[in-house]
């Protein structure tokens, strides 16, 4: 299956280079347009091309982790600024497929009951995410484990993340790379992100504080993990896991409740965890800090994607592919229905295209840190409360199509006291 | 709100006939209740069978799903208040710090502490559970259960204060008022605790019968050694976390309709007394009447996430200044705050808007509509429900009461299925001594709650309880692995309610689970 994985994720270098270079200013297709319309929809092939996208997504978080590993090496071996600076690109390209496949994650409604781990992969994405994408994160418990004595090496990490049964104990996964990267941002509101020098990697015998080493091999472990659990969960996702039991395709695609599923994904992602947790708490609280990447500042990265994931579950879009779709099964059956969907998408992504654009200014950029501190009435605030607004109001067109296809409204709280 | 059901008027005629029935079955405290006109009272037209389907009223949620407890009130759509309900979701879900962290908003948890997330103990909005055991092992997953010590001997004067609701209790000298059975790193976990449980058989009247698990606590001060053991006379207490719907719809419960309830000398004779907690307020810096927690200690949502804040959760916020460390506990009051954060500096860990947005959060926690009002098998077990005498204190309904700040909870007719009045339950499931045994009766251990007396709880969305949670177990310390399970621990007041389900065949027991899944 590993052999696989690499052949498809090979094939996806060119799609991921395209994406990573968008990355800068986001994707130019705006999704509706030129929109592939095909000539039957059926669930069945829905789901099938649902799956193809999570294969692709999948596909390229793992090429662009196993980039950013690659990046962080090179960089612990000869740790100069320019070398710092080019695993920081690598994280912030990494951000960009991740973050668009974080929509798979409220899955347990469809997993939890089904023992998915029998085949050894993982059960389900909102098991697995945790060791991948966890936040927030206490830096100073990471900051501890490589002041003491332990070897670093996987076990440790694995075993260290949600230590104590305390989840913001993370260890592991995206965020703690990109405290490695960067550091704690002290500049509040201003503009900067954390401005970890070179030198905290020093393998010249001009370490300040004896740690570069063991900080060198806890950000090469945590690469190594991260390549491991991208994947182990892009097997679960390839060709021959959709004909294998105990995968999470195979599980999906057999699954009476695959279009409850990606409506409840949406739903979740935009109305909740993306309006709500991602960008209000720190536009009602003003704490800069209320950014999920609030050591790297790439906070518009990954919430423009974030977005980019609901369009795709929407669209049947990720990248270059496209399918047969819900915005399909919508249009075929009530046009005023989807008309609805598409205009307010369209105005989302409007705003959080500017969003991602003022992050990206080369001149002054505003990152998301900065418009949480602006006052009421700043150009850029009102875009996002906008935005938020606009994502919170996506409920009633999401509760329309729930009722116009007759679909059912799944638990998408995730897995209780465990995750 | 400026839209008002027309079938209002019809609830309201229901409600009051419910909330007489309920306060002593119409003989007794029954007739005081509250008229809500001045005209003589006339033939209450009878209601559709089906409006007992809102439980919630009109902020009743439609979800049967795992998500059944975490929908915000079904009527909200002000987008201001949305977007409220979601910053408290926001912090009511994650997990919180150790101080002082980059992600400054959201640290300063411990040093001690019960858990670190609000959802961890109420798992997905609901209850939590008793810890398992396996065949040779205690049980030790205290992640959603907790204990509370209380002196028994007190001195006269601290008594007066208690009786007076200006004291809550006296804590333990070893750890306070709350065994905190897990810490931040570096930090002296003040106890250790496990249970064991046995075995306590109950016979129907038709020879069928029901094993019950009673639980044996183990526990262990970590300051022993240092002196600082348990008091002989510390009296614990097991609190699982109970589920958080419908908080807000309890807190607009007439006052009056509550203490209509009232007959702590049993003057009707029914055998069931009930008394109002009287608790000191914080917010209001006077005695108020309980509602909130196991025994009606806490006064208002506000009052009560902020109290979870700092007991369960080690987080001081405006309204609980200190710590939760004992003098003794040197590590503990040496360990880093997480006051204030990246922009403001206040001297407290959870910011105002963070409490004042979980407050809001757990005010409007839709509570599910019924699914099967009307099959028969659920009528009947409703009936057996009233034959027995449990709605005397599992109350049907109430109106609240008209608010212009929570226009969704505003006059609503609600079926909570409580009094929030305290009841002696008996001695089985009375707070205990170190030695399991159980405390004196005399003893007050939450203003004036005894040993022996608990606050009838809300059931309802009981019957969703393990479709939430499969591991939700019942009754106040989690004994109880079923609903059946809880009935038959009622002892005390609900004694001969216990009988009269002893009595019932099993096809009247299955219609009784029937209507109590049923809500």
């Amino acid at each position: 299956m590993l052999i696989n994985i690499k052949v498809i994720a090979a094939a996806l270098l060119p799609t991921c280079f395209l994406l990573a270079a968008c990355g800068s200013g986001g994707s130019s297709d705006s999704g509706t347009s030129s929109r592939y319309v095909p000539e039957t929809v059926s669930e069945a092939g829905v789901k099938d091309n649902y799956v193809n996208m999570a294969r692709a997504a999948y596909g390229d978080s793992l090429s662009t982790a196993l980039a950013l590993r690659e990046q962080a090496i090179v960089f612990i071996d000869n740790p100069t600024d320019a070398n710092l600076q080019l695993a920081q690109a690598a994280y912030k390209a990494a951000r960009i497929p991740y973050q668009q496949s974080e929509i798979m994650r409220w899955d347990t409604a469809i997993t939890l009951a089904n023992n998915l781990d029998f085949d050894g992969g993982p059960a389900s994405v909102d098991e697995w995410e945790g060791q991948v994408n966890a936040w927030p994160l206490d830096e100073s418990y990471i900051d501890s484990i490589i002041a003491g004595e332990e070897d670093i090496n996987i076990a440790l990490l694995v075993s260290q993340n949600g230590a104590d049964e305390n989840e913001a104990n993370v260890t592991t996964g995206v965020h703690a790379i990109e405290f490695m990267l960067w550091g704690a941002d002290t500049n509040g509101t201003g503009p900067g992100a954390g401005e970890r020098p070179a030198s905290d990697y020093a393998n010249d015998g001009s370490c300040a504080d004896a740690h570069c080493a063991r900080r060198a091999l806890y950000l090469k472990t945590a690469a190594d993990l991260l390549v491991a659990d991208l994947t182990a969960m892009a097997d679960e996702w390839s060709e021959d896991a959709e004909i294998t039991q105990g995968t999470l395709a195979y599980n999906f695609i057999n699954s009476a409740q695959g279009l409850d599923y990606i409506l409840g994904s949406m739903r979740a992602m935009a109305t909740d965890e993306l309006a709500s947790a991602r960008m209000s708490s720190g536009l009602v609280l003003g704490d800069p800090e209320e950014e999920h990447d609030c050591f790297s500042d790439l906070s518009h990265i990954a919430i423009y994607n974030n977005f980019r994931g609901v369009q795709n579950a929407f669209y049947g879009t990720y990248g270059d592919i496209e399918g047969e779709s819900l915005a399909d099964m919508v249009a075929d059956k009530d046009r005023a229905t989807f008309d609805n969907m598409a205009a307010a998408l369209n105005s989302i992504e409007s705003k959080m295209q500017q969003i991602l654009d003022a992050g990206e200014r080369p001149l002054n950029p505003i990152r998301f840190d900065q418009i949480i501190g602006q006052a009421q009435g700043a150009t850029e605030r009102e875009i996002a409360e906008a935005a938020v607004d606009e994502l919170l109001a996506l409920d009633s067109n999401l509760h329309a199509i729930q009722e116009l296809l007759s679909l059912v409204e799944i638990g998408t709280g995730g897995g209780g006291d465990s995750n | 709100m400026a839209f008002r059901p027309l079938f209002l008027p019809i609830f309201l005629a229901t409600s009051v006939t419910l909330t007489a029935c309920g306060g002593g079955g119409g003989s007794g405290p029954g007739e005081e209740v509250v008229s809500l006109d001045d005209t003589q009272p006339q033939p209450v037209p009878a209601a559709p069978k089906d409006t007992q389907q809102l439980s919630g009223g009109n902020a009743t949620v439609f979800d049967t799903s795992a998500d059944a407890f975490s929908s915000r009130s079904a009527n909200m759509t002000d987008i201001d208040r949305i977007k409220q309900f979601n910053l408290g979701n926001d912090f009511f879900e994650n997990p919180w710090v150790a101080g002082s962290a980059s992600t400054s908003s959201r640290d300063g948890v411990g040093a001690l502490l019960n858990n670190n997330a609000c959802q961890d103990c109420h798992i997905r909005d609901g209850r939590g559970h008793a810890p398992n055991v396996s065949l040779t092992e205690n049980g030790t997953d205290f992640s959603s259960i907790l204990l509370k010590a209380a002196r028994a001997n007190i001195s006269s004067a601290d008594r007066a204060l208690i009786e007076q609701s200006l004291l809550g209790k006296i804590p333990d000298s070893s750890v306070g008022g709350q065994l905190q059975h897990d810490a931040i790193p570096d930090i002296m976990k003040e106890v250790e605790l496990s249970v064991g449980y046995t075995t306590v058989a109950v016979n129907f009247s038709d020879g069928t019968r029901a094993v019950l698990r009673k639980p044996l606590w183990q526990l262990t001060s970590n300051y022993a050694d240092s002196g600082f053991d348990f008091d002989d006379d510390t009296v614990f207490s097991a609190r699982v976390a109970p589920p958080m719907i419908g908080m807000g719809l309890l807190a607009l419960i007439p006052e009056a309709d509550i203490l209509a309830g009232e007959d702590p000398g049993d003057s009707n004779g029914d055998g069931i007394s009930g008394r109002a907690n009287y608790v000191w307020s914080l917010e209001d810096q006077a005695v108020t009447l309980g509602r909130f927690g196991w025994r009606a200690g806490q006064s208002s949502v506000l009052e009560q996430s902020a109290g979870a804040f700092a007991n369960d959760m080690g987080l001081t916020s405006r309204l609980q200044l200190m710590n939760n460390c004992m003098p003794h506990q040197a590590d503990c009051l040496a360990a880093p705050n997480g006051n204030g954060d990246s922009v403001s500096d206040y001297d407290y860990e959870v910011a105002d808007p963070i409490l004042d947005a979980v407050a809001f959060y757990s005010s409007h926690l839709g509570v599910p509509a019924r699914r099967d009002v009307n099959n028969a098998e659920v009528q009947a077990g409703k009936s057996l429900f009233t034959e027995a005498g449990c709605g005397s204190c599992h109350v049907a309904s109430y109106v609240t009461s008209a608010s212009t700040e929570q226009p969704e909870l505003s006059e609503q007719v609600i079926f909570p299925y409580t009094d929030l009045l305290l009841h002696d339950m008996g001695a089985e499931l009375a707070d205990f001594n170190i030695d399991n045994q159980p405390a004196d009766d005399s003893a007050l251990v939450e203003f004036l709650a005894t040993a022996r007396e608990w606050r009838t709880p809300p059931l309802w969305g009981i019957g969703l309880a393990k479709t939430v949670d499969p591991t939700a177990t019942f009754l106040h310390d989690g004994r109880a692995r079923t609903i059946l399970e809880a009935v038959l621990w009622h002892g005390g007041e609900a004694e001969q309610s216990r009988q009269d389900v002893l009595q019932m065949t099993a096809q009247e027991r299955d219609q009784l689970l029937t209507f109590l899944n049923d809500l």
